[in-house]
C-alpha cells in the first residue's frame, strides 16, 4: 500500500514536472501551429485583409496598459480573425533583458516597440520601406525628428507610435508668494537666472532637475548651446568634449554651486527633482510630457509649464517609442496588418489620454486634459528637439560612460570640466573600437 | 530475490531524487559551465560569439571599476559576516534565558529577514535620507554629525553594510538558538556545581557544543556575502530618472553588480562571463579554506 503511494507520488511528480516544461513550450507552438499552414502551404496567396491568427506584441509600462487595451480592443473590430497577445513587462530594463534573451533564439514577440535606443537591434527587425511605399502609411503624419530614430541609412525600421519633449514645470504659489513675474516663452538663459536667483530662499530653490540625466537635466542645456550629449559627427563616433558640452554642463554646475540657486546635486540624489518640486523645495522643474498627469494631480491649478529656456538657440530633448516587426515572425500576414492598424490615427488616437502620439493631429485628448496648462507647447517642440540617444551601437554602453564622467562634474564644485570630458571622450572612443 | 530487493531500493532512491537533480543539472551546472565556456568569447548575447582566449580576464583586470569592486565586496564580507554572527550569537544567548515571550522576539527578530531586500531597501532609504530621514533627526537631536547616508561616497557602502546586517541577524539568531537549545543541561549543571564562572561555561561547553552551527553560518553567510546584489542594486535607485553613477556609484559598487551591469547593461556577456568565473573561483577558494580550518575548532 505504502509502495503504491509512493508509486503515484513518483508518477505525479514527474508529470506535473513534464507540465510545466511544456507549459513554457506550448505557448510557442500554438502561435507558430496556425502560420505554419500559410507558410508552408505553397504561398497560399496571403493578402492583408487575408491574416488571420495570433500574433503577440511585448511592451513596458504599467502606465501604458490601458491605452494598449484600447488599441487591441478596437483592432478586434477591424479584424476579427487575428488575436494580438499583449504582454506587458513591468521596467524598460526588463524589457531590454528580455529581448536579449529572446530575439536570438526565435522566442521573442511577433511586434514590439523600441525607443530611440535601437541601433543594437536592426539585425532582428524587418525593413519597412517597400512595406510602406505599398501600403495607405504616409511617414509625413509624423514628425520628421521621430521618424529620423528609427532610419538608419534610407531604411526605416519602425512606426513612431508617440513621443515626449522636455519643459520647465513651475510653482505659481511660489511665484506669486514672491511677487516674481511667470516665465513667458522666449525666455533667455539670463532670465532663468535671474528668476531663479529671485525664488531662491531658505524654503526652497529656484530650479531643480535630475542633474545627471541626459534626456531632463543636463542634456537640455548642451543641446541649447548647439551641441549634442552624445552625437556622432563625420570623422568621430562621438562628440563629447567640445565647447557646446562644456558650456552646457558649466550653466548647470554654476547654477547649483555658483549661484547658489538649484537643489545641489547631493540632494537631488537622496530625492528626485521631481519630489522636491511637488514638496515645494524648488520653485522651477525641468521635466517631460509625461509628468504633466502626476505633477498636476499634486500641485493642481498652482501648476504652470512654459519653453525651456533659449541659450544660443531653442532646443530640447526628444524621446518616443515606434512599432517594429521582428524579422523571423511565423506570422508576418498578422504582423502586418495589426501594424497598419497601429500606425492608423485611429490606433495611435486611441493612447492619447496617457501619451502624445506621434500621429499629427491625434493629441486632442491629451491635450483637453488640463485645460489651465499650455500643453500645446509640448507639441510645438518637436519643430526644435533633437533625439536624446545617438544613432549608432552599443548606445546603452556608451551612454553610461557618459553619466559616469557628468556625474563626477556635478557632484563636485569646481571639478575640471574640460579634464573629465577629455576622459569622456577617451573612454567612448574605446568602447566603440 | 534479495539481491533484487536491493537494486530495486537504489533505483527508488534515484527516483526519488531525480526531480531535484535534474533540477540541479539543468539550471545550475549547466549555466556554470556554458558561461566557462562563454568566458573565453566576447558575445552580446545576441550575435554569434568570437573566440578571444584570454582577452576577457585581461581587460577585467586592466579596468579601474573591477579593482573598486572587489575593494568593496571586500571591506562588505570583513565587516558584515562576523558583525552579523557576534551580533546573532549575542541576541541568541539573551533569548536563550528563561524569558516571557521567547517566541515572539525570535519571530520579530526573523521578520527582517523574510522581508524582500529591495522593500527593506526601500524603507531604509527613507530613514537615512539626510535632510527627512528619521536616523539624522535623531542624531541631530543628541549634537552628533548628520552624515549624507546615500550621497556621499564616504558613508554610502556603511549604508548598505548596515541594512546588511540588520536584515540577516535575524537568521543567525534563529539558527543559533535552535543550537544552544540542544545543549545538553547537565553540562551546565556539572559545571556549575564545580564553581565554573560564566565566561568558562560559554567557552568550554557552549561554543564547543555549537561550533558546527556557527560554522555553517559562517561558510553560508561569507558566500552570500562575497554575492551581495540586491542591495547595492537597490540602493543606485534613489527614484530620479537615472540611477547614481560615477563617483558615488564607484564607491560601492560590488562584484555582483558589475556581473550584472557588464552582461545586461553593457551587453558583454563574455566579460560579465569571466567576472563571473573568477568571482566562482574565490568563493570556492575562500569555503575550502574554512573546511580546511574547520578541523581546528569545529566538534561534532
Amino acid at each position: 500500500m505504502k509502495k503504491m503511494l509512493s508509486v503515484f507520488l513518483v508518477i505525479a511528480i514527474v508529470t506535473s514536472l513534464a507540465a510545466c516544461g511544456g507549459g513554457g513550450g506550448s505557448t510557442a507552438p500554438a502561435s507558430s501551429g496556425a502560420p505554419a499552414a500559410s507558410d508552408g502551404g505553397a504561398a497560399p496567396t496571403p493578402s492583408d485583409d487575408g491574416a488571420s491568427g495570433t500574433i503577440s506584441f511585448y511592451y513596458w509600462g504599467d502606465e501604458q496598459k490601458s491605452g494598449m487595451e484600447s488599441i487591441v480592443a478596437l483592432y478586434k473590430g477591424v479584424n476579427p480573425d487575428v488575436t494580438v497577445e499583449l504582454t506587458l513587462i513591468p521596467g524598460r530594463d526588463q524589457y531590454y533583458v528580455n529581448l536579449q534573451a529572446a530575439l536570438p533564439v526565435g522566442t521573442g514577440p511577433d511586434i514590439m516597440w523600441h525607443n530611440a535606443n535601437i541601433a543594437d537591434y536592426l539585425d532582428y527587425l524587418v525593413p519597412l520601406d517597400d512595406l510602406v511605399a505599398g501600403s495607405d502609411i504616409d511617414l509625413s503624419n509624423y514628425p520628421q525628428v521621430i521618424v529620423d530614430f528609427y532610419t538608419f541609412g534610407d531604411t526605416l525600421y519602425a512606426i513612431p507610435k508617440d513621443f515626449d519633449t522636455i519643459a520647465i514645470f513651475y510653482n505659481k504659489a511660489i511665484f506669486d508668494s514672491l511677487g516674481v513675474d511667470y516665465p513667458a516663452s522666449g525666455w533667455t538663459w539670463d532670465d532663468f537666472l535671474a528668476t531663479a536667483q529671485a525664488l531662491t530662499n531658505d524654503e526652497h530653490y529656484g530650479y531643480a532637475c535630475d542633474f545627471n540625466d541626459s534626456q531632463i537635466g543636463y542634456g537640455n542645456f548642451v543641446r541649447q548651446q548647439r551641441g549634442a550629449a552624445i552625437h556622432p559627427t563625420g570623422d568621430a563616433p562621438v562628440l563629447v568634449n567640445d565647447a557646446s558640452m562644456m558650456e552646457g554642463i558649466r550653466f548647470l554646475s554654476d547654477l547649483m554651486y555658483t549661484h547658489n540657486v538649484a537643489t545641489p546635486a547631493n540632494e537631488i540624489t537622496e530625492m528626485p527633482a521631481a519630489d522636491q518640486f511637488m514638496g515645494g523645495k524648488a520653485a522651477m522643474l525641468s521635466h517631460g510630457s509625461w509628468m504633466v498627469g502626476p505633477i498636476h494631480s499634486v500641485l493642481g491649478d498652482d501648476l504652470g509649464v512654459v519653453e525651456l529656456p533659449i541659450g544660443a538657440h531653442q532646443a530640447c530633448q526628444i524621446n518616443g517609442l515606434g512599432y517594429a516587426i521582428y524579422k523571423d515572425t511565423k506570422n508576418f500576414d498578422a504582423a502586418w496588418d495589426f501594424l497598419q492598424f497601429l500606425a492608423s490615427k485611429e490606433g495611435q488616437a486611441a493612447t492619447s489620454q496617457v501619451v502624445i502620439p506621434a500621429f499629427t493631429g491625434a493629441a486632442d485628448e491629451w491635450l483637453a486634459a488640463y485645460p489651465s496648462l499650455n500643453l500645446q507647447l509640448f507639441l510645438d517642440a518637436t519643430s526644435y528637439a533633437y533625439a536624446e540617444y545617438p544613432y549608432v551601437r552599443d548606445s546603452r554602453k556608451i551612454n553610461q560612460i557618459q553619466t559616469d564622467h557628468v556625474s563626477a562634474i556635478l557632484t563636485n564644485p569646481g571639478h575640471d570640466i574640460q579634464a573629465e570630458l577629455d576622459a569622456a571622450q577617451a573612454n567612448m572612443e574605446a568602447a566603440l573600437q | 530475490m534479495k539481491r533484487r530487493g536491493v537494486r530495486g531500493e537504489w533505483l527508488w532512491a534515484y527516483l526519488f531524487i531525480a526531480p531535484m537533480i535534474l533540477g540541479v543539472c539543468v539550471f545550475s551546472v549547466g549555466p556554470i559551465i556554458y558561461s566557462f565556456l562563454r568566458s573565453f568569447t566576447k558575445w552580446n548575447g545576441m550575435s554569434a560569439p568570437v573566440f578571444t582566449g584570454l582577452q576577457n580576464y585581461a581587460a577585467m583586470f586592466r579596468d579601474q571599476k573591477t579593482l573598486y569592486e572587489f575593494r568593496n565586496t571586500l571591506l562588505y564580507v570583513i565587516v558584515v559576516v562576523p558583525v552579523t554572527l557576534l551580533l546573532g550569537m549575542f541576541v541568541a544567548n539573551l533569548l536563550n534565558k528563561k524569558i516571557r515571550g521567547k517566541t515572539f522576539f525570535r519571530v520579530i527578530f526573523y521578520l527582517p529577514n523574510i522581508a524582500m531586500p529591495v522593500a527593506v531597501a526601500g524603507i531604509w532609504k527613507l530613514l537615512l535620507n539626510s535632510k527627512y530621514g528619521l536616523v539624522n533627526q535623531m542624531l541631530g537631536k543628541i549634537g552628533l554629525p548628520e552624515p549624507s547616508w546615500l550621497s556621499d561616497g564616504r558613508f554610502i557602502l556603511w549604508s548598505i553594510i548596515i541594512v546588511a546586517v540588520w536584515s540577516n541577524v535575524g537568521y543567525n539568531v534563529v539558527i543559533l538558538l535552535a543550537a544552544l537549545q540542544n545543549v545538553p543541561q547537565q553540562l551546565y549543571e556539572s559545571a556549575f556545581i564545580d564553581g565554573a564562572p560564566p565566561h568558562i561555561l560559554f567557552w568550554r561547553i557552549t561554543f564547543p557544543m555549537i561550533s558546527p552551527s556557527v560554522f555553517f553560518l559562517l561558510t553560508m553567510s561569507t558566500m552570500n556575502a562575497l554575492r551581495v546584489f540586491d542591495i547595492v542594486y537597490s540602493f543606485t535607485f534613489t527614484g530620479n530618472e537615472t540611477p547614481i553613477r560615477g563617483p558615488l556609484l564607484d564607491s560601492f559598487r560590488t562584484v555582483v553588480f558589475g556581473i550584472y551591469e557588464k552582461a545586461f547593461v553593457n551587453m558583454e556577456l563574455g566579460l560579465a562571463s569571466a567576472m563571473a568565473v573568477v568571482l566562482f573561483g574565490v568563493i570556492a577558494g575562500i569555503t575550502a579554506l574554512q573546511f580546511y580550518m574547520e578541523k581546528k575548532w569545529v566538534h561534532y
